[in-house]
C-alpha cells in the first residue's frame, strides 16, 4: 500500500510517500520527492547526511537515489526494521535512558571530531520522530534534511538541542521542574566534555550560546525553522540549564 | 525518450494539426474555460510582455499565484510510476501546472485546452523554465482523436466540466445566469452529462497504451462538506451534488436558469464510469482537504482510512472551520472510518 502522507510539510516543499506492507501494515520504505530548487536541496541534504552517516557507524541506514535530475529528486529510504521510534509523550525522567543512549550514539558517530571546534551537523536529532532505538538499545538518527557538511557548526550542538528540546516538553507538562531533571542534564553535558565532543564556543553558558548559534544560521533550516522546539523554550529555562551546568 | 522519438511525437501532432502557430497546434475549434475574462486576459497578457510570468501573476492577478506555481498541486502525481520517460496527456490543462509538474519528472507532455490564452501563458512559462517537453495544442478535449499514444493521462478538476459547452469564465459562472452568454449548443439537443463523460473517458482510454495509466481527480459528490450545506464548487447551489439529478435540474433551473450539467459522483458511480470506458485496474484514493491543493491522499480502503491523520490546512482560521473541518473531519474519518464522505476522489486507472 502506498499513500501520500506530507505535502510540503513544515515549508518544506518535498512530498512525503509512505511505502506499507499490505498485510501487515508495517512501514517498507518512505519516499520523499520534489521538484523544487528548495524541495531538491533539501533531499540533496538528506542524501549527504545519510551517506556522511552510514560512514561512520554499522546500522546504515538504506537509502537509494531513485531519481536525481534538475528538476526532479525522488530518494526511497527503506525502514531498519528492528528499529522503533519511543513515545516522548511522557514525564523527562522516563526519557532518561533515551537521552542517554542518543548522547551515546553521538558521542561514537561524532569521535572524529573530538576537540574540534566545528562538526557535521544533523539540524534535527528530535526524539520525536528522528532518533529511533531496537531492542538492544541500539540507535539509529534519521531524517538529515538539514544536514550540514561545511564546519559551521559547533561540536556538540545537535545533542544539546535535544535536551534543550525535552526541558521544553517537560516544561509545558510541570510548573516547576524537578531537580532531578537538571542533575541529569548536567549529566549529559559531563559526558559530551568528557568526549571531547562539547566545543569550547560551548563550554560557559551551553545552552545561551548554543541557541545564538540556531538564530545566526537559520538558513541551514530552509525556512522550517520556526518548528525548532529549542527555539520555543522561554529564557528562564535556558538560564536555568546554564546555571546547573556552572555549578 | 530519445531525441528522435521527442521529433517524432512533433511529427505525429502535425499529422493530426495542420495549423501550427507561435509553438501552438490548432485545431481551428474555438472555446472558452478560464478564471480569467477574455478582456482580463488580453491586459494580462500586456503585463506579460514586459515580465516574467511570476512577476506578472503576482502583480495582475496575486490570488491565482499559488494556483499556478504552487508545486504542492502536483502531489497526485506521485502515485504514479515515474521510473521511465513516457508521453502524458494533460487534458485541459490550463494554466498548466500539473504539465509543468510531469516534464519536470522527464515526461513529453501534450497540454490540450480550448482556451489559446491559458496555452500562451503556459508556452512563456515552459521557456522560461527551459522545458522544452511541453507540446501546446488548442482543442476542444472532446473531440480529440489520440490512439495508443500516451503513457499516462491526466483529467484534473475536468471531467466535471465535459458536459458543460458553454463558455465559462469562473468568477462570472458562479454569479448564476446572467453571465451565461455563449452557449455552443442548446442544451435540449446535447447528449446526457453522464452520456458525454463517458464518450470523453472513452477517448482518453484509447489514447493510452496498454498499461497507461490515467490519473483523475474530482470532488467527491458525497463530500461530508456539501452534506452539510457547503454549496456545489461549480454551479454556487447547495445540495445539487448529492440530490437525484432531476431534483438538482429543477433548482438550478430555478436558480440559474439552465440545467445541472456538472455532474460528480461518488466513489462507486465514478468507478463505475470508469469501468464503461474500458479501464479494468482502478485504484482510489480518499483525497485530503481538496485535489486542488492536497495533503494527505490515502487508498480508499479499510487499512487506507485507518492511516488519516491531521494535516496542515492554512485555509482553515476561524473557529467554525476548525469545528467543521478539522474536529468533524477527524470524527469522521479517524474514528468512524467513513471514507466515502471525503472531500475528494482521486483515480489510478490502468489501460
Amino acid at each position: 500500500m502506498k499513500y501520500i502522507k506530507g505535502v510540503h510539510r513544515h515549508g518544506s516543499e518535498t512530498f512525503l510517500i509512505i511505502s506499507k506492507d499490505q498485510e501487515s501494515l508495517k512501514t517498507k520504505s518512505i519516499i520523499k520527492s520534489a521538484t523544487t530548487q528548495k524541495g531538491i536541496n533539501s533531499i540533496t541534504s538528506e542524501h549527504k547526511g545519510i551517506n556522511w552517516y552510514n560512514s561512520q557507524t554499522s546500522k546504515k541506514i538504506n537509502a537509494i537515489l531513485e531519481k536525481q535530475t534538475k528538476t526532479y529528486i525522488k530518494i526511497r529510504i527503506n525502514i531498519n526494521e528492528d528499529f522503533f521510534n519511543i513515545n516522548t509523550n511522557v514525564p523527562y525522567l522516563k526519557l532518561k535512558k533515551y537521552l542517554d543512549l542518543t548522547v551515546k550514539h553521538y558521542i561514537e558517530i561524532w569521535h572524529n571530531y573530538k576537540n574540534q571546534k566545528f562538526a557535521p551537523f544533523h539540524g534535527d536529532l528530535s526524539l520525536v520522530g528522528n532518533v529511533m532505538f531496537n531492542n538492544k538499545d541500539e540507535v539509529l538518527f534519521v531524517d538529515w534534511e538539514q544536514f550540514e557538511n561545511n564546519l559551521i557548526m559547533p561540536t556538540g550542538l545537535d545533542p544539546i538541542m535535544t535536551i534543550i528540546e525535552n526541558v521544553w516538553y517537560e516544561s509545558l507538562r510541570s510548573k516547576k521542574i524537578d531537580k532531578n531533571v537538571f542533575k541529569h542534564v548536567k549529566k549529559l553535558f559531563i559526558n559530551l566534555n568528557e568526549a571531547g565532543l562539547l566545543s569550547s564556543f560551548l563550554e560557559k553558558t551551553p545552552a545561551q550560546t548554543a541557541l545564538d548559534f540556531i538564530k545566526s544560521n537559520l538558513k541551514i533550516w530552509n525556512g522550517q525553522s520556526f518548528k525548532l522546539p529549542a527555539l520555543k523554550i522561554p529564557n528562564e529555562y535556558i538560564k536555568e540549564i546554564d546555571n546547573t551546568i556552572a555549578n | 525518450m530519445t531525441q528522435k522519438e521527442m521529433i517524432d511525437l512533433k511529427e505525429y501532432l502535425k499529422l493530426h494539426y495542420k495549423d501550427y502557430d507561435d509553438g501552438v497546434f490548432l485545431s481551428g475549434k474555438t472555446g472558452y474555460w478560464s478564471n480569467l475574462s477574455e478582456k482580463k486576459n488580453k491586459e494580462f497578457y500586456k503585463i506579460l510582455e514586459k515580465n516574467d510570468c511570476k512577476t506578472a501573476v503576482k502583480s495582475f492577478m496575486p490570488q491565482f499565484e499559488e494556483m499556478i506555481f504552487s508545486s504542492k498541486r502536483e502531489a497526485a502525481l506521485e502515485l504514479l510510476d515515474h521510473s521511465k520517460q513516457g508521453i502524458c496527456i494533460d487534458y485541459g490543462s490550463m494554466w498548466g501546472v500539473l504539465s509543468v509538474g510531469m516534464a519536470k519528472r522527464g515526461h513529453h507532455i501534450i497540454a490540450v485546452d480550448q482556451t489559446y490564452d491559458s496555452l500562451k501563458f503556459l508556452k512563456l512559462r515552459a521557456t522560461e523554465e527551459s522545458l522544452e517537453n511541453i507540446h501546446l495544442v488548442n482543442d476542444d478535449i472532446r473531440d480529440v482523436n489520440f490512439k495508443n499514444i500516451a503513457d499516462y493521462a491526466l483529467v484534473n478538476g475536468v471531467l466535471e466540466w465535459i458536459p458543460e459547452t458553454s463558455e465559462v469564465v469562473v468568477d462570472d459562472y458562479f454569479k448564476k445566469s446572467s453571465s451565461l452568454k455563449k452557449e455552443k449548443k442548446s442544451n435540449q439537443i446535447l447528449k446526457k452529462p453522464r452520456e458525454m463523460q463517458i464518450s470523453f473517458l472513452k477517448k482518453v482510454y484509447e489514447s493510452l497504451k496498454k498499461e497507461g495509466q490515467l490519473l483523475l481527480a474530482i470532488e467527491n459528490k458525497l463530500h461530508y462538506g456539501y452534506l452539510l450545506g457547503q454549496p456545489d464548487p461549480h454551479v454556487n447551489l447547495k445540495f445539487t451534488t448529492f440530490l437525484p439529478r432531476n431534483l438538482s435540474n429543477i433548482i438550478s433551473r430555478v436558480f440559474r436558469k439552465k440545467d445541472y450539467r456538472t455532474h460528480i459522483y461518488s466513489f462507486s458511480e465514478l468507478k463505475a464510469l470508469l469501468r464503461e470506458a474500458g479501464f479494468s485496474k482502478i485504484d482510489d484514493f480518499c483525497c485530503f482537504p481538496m485535489y486542488h491543493f492536497p495533503s494527505l491522499i490515502v487508498p480508499n480502503s479499510k487499512e487506507g482510512i485507518r492511516q488519516y491523520e491531521t494535516y496542515e490546512n492554512k485555509d482553515i482560521i476561524t473557529w467554525k472551520q476548525k469545528l467543521v473541518f478539522r474536529y468533524f473531519e477527524i470524527f469522521l474519518m479517524k474514528y468512524l472510518k467513513a471514507r466515502n464522505f471525503c472531500p475528494s476522489i482521486i483515480i489510478v486507472a490502468t489501460k
